[in-house]
């Protein structure tokens, strides 16, 4: 990654936004169905990395399994207010509406990840850690090193997730055939 | 990248830049700089910047990208003549206590140059920026009028104040405490106004 060693970390936030925003909001549009919530979840999580980006330490691991660290947090707590509250967009209030233009963008984005929302629903059979570990290196193409940093496990511990849940989706696949 | 995400990193460089401008990075760990300058501190600052130099330019990367400059009735001029620039002129601004910075937008074209080859420019007054508040400054498109435009707006809570430009063409964006917003002398929509060419 570029360094900015003349000042601030504006620069250097730029890079990682550019090269992960689009795979954070496509990782919500497997989720939702609504172009705001994905806009409002990809800004959340991208407000909470800006915010962090101090205590960001590259050698823990990559700026995407950063991103998708605080990404996978940031779903999490919305399931949990949608859980408790049914009223999880009232946190999430903060931001804009959206234009036409990007609510017919995002909605083109929800669309183009059908593919791995049937997959992730395919993989309804697994733990959640296995499916986080399928999603993360099949679906938003971090590696297994990326993924690992980003569900904050050992490497061992993913690559054992990962083999047993293909394992058990080529089982199911078969049968399925 | 898509229009949502030109947006969202606007949002981000208008809520984040300040915060982020501050935050440096040396070797492999980031680290949060000291907080920024409190205006009371930077008046002795801003003489001993006076009177060293009518132009500041940036020592480090781009010296031909901006210039900040501190004029003698207390305004401050930011001339921006490529977006490389904006780095440096933020940490400028920071520098002299100025509670302004420039925005990095997606949209930024990749130079920014008037007719004739003047860098385009705004002169505003850091004093009357609401102390709870921040100038913030967005490089936009060249539009037709003029070769390029900077819009300003104001980051923070609050009202912005009832304000107007004193002098020709948006040299001094005033604002004031209290209610309304920002105005410009060119007729500028609130909460923008714009750098001008020479």
């Amino acid at each position: 990654m570029r360094r900015n060693l003349h000042g601030g970390a504006l620069a250097e936030f730029e890079e990682v936004y550019r090269s992960n925003v689009g795979l954070v909001a496509a990782y919500f549009a497997r989720r939702c169905w609504e172009p705001q919530e994905v806009a409002d979840l990809t800004s959340e999580t991208i407000v909470r990395a800006a915010g962090s980006f101090d205590a960001f330490d590259c050698r823990r691991g990559s700026a995407r399994a950063w991103l998708f660290g605080i990404a996978a947090h940031v779903w999490a707590g919305y399931c949990a207010h949608v859980t408790d509250s049914r009223d999880a967009m009232v946190r999430l209030a903060g931001y804009r509406a959206l234009e036409t233009s990007e609510i017919d963008e995002l909605a083109a984005k929800i669309d183009a990840q059908q593919a791995g929302r049937e997959l992730l629903e395919r993989c309804s059979m697994l733990s959640a850690n296995e499916r986080a570990a399928i999603e993360l290196v099949d679906l938003a193409d971090l590696t297994p090193k990326e993924a690992a940093a980003a569900l904050g496990v050992p490497r061992g511990v993913l690559r054992m997730r990962l083999s047993r849940a293909r394992t058990r989706l080529r089982k199911e696949y078969r049968v399925d055939e | 990248m898509s229009e949502f995400e030109d947006n969202l990193w606007l949002a981000v460089v208008r809520d984040h830049a300040d915060e982020l401008a501050r935050t440096e990075r040396t070797g492999h760990h980031r680290r949060a700089t000291h907080p920024r300058l409190l205006a009371g501190t930077t008046v002795g600052l801003a003489a001993v910047v006076a009177t060293a130099a009518a132009l500041l330019f940036g020592a480090s990367t781009s010296p031909q990208a901006f210039a900040v400059t501190r004029n003698p009735d207390g305004t401050v001029t930011v001339n921006l003549m490529h977006p490389s620039g904006i780095a440096g002129a933020n940490r400028k601004l920071a520098a002299m206590g100025v509670r302004a910075q420039i925005a990095v937008q997606a949209k930024t074209p990749p130079k920014l140059v008037c007719p004739g080859g003047t860098a385009p420019t705004i002169t505003f007054d850091p004093a009357s920026i609401p102390t709870s508040q921040e100038l913030v400054i967005a490089a936009g498109q060249p539009d037709a009028g003029n070769a390029a435009t900077l819009k300003a707006g104001i980051k923070g809570s609050g009202n912005t104040g009832p304000g107007d430009t004193s002098g020709a063409g948006n040299h001094v964006v005033r604002m004031y405490p209290g209610g309304g917003k920002i105005r410009t002398n060119s007729g500028a929509d609130n909460h923008v106004a714009r750098m001008y060419c020479p």
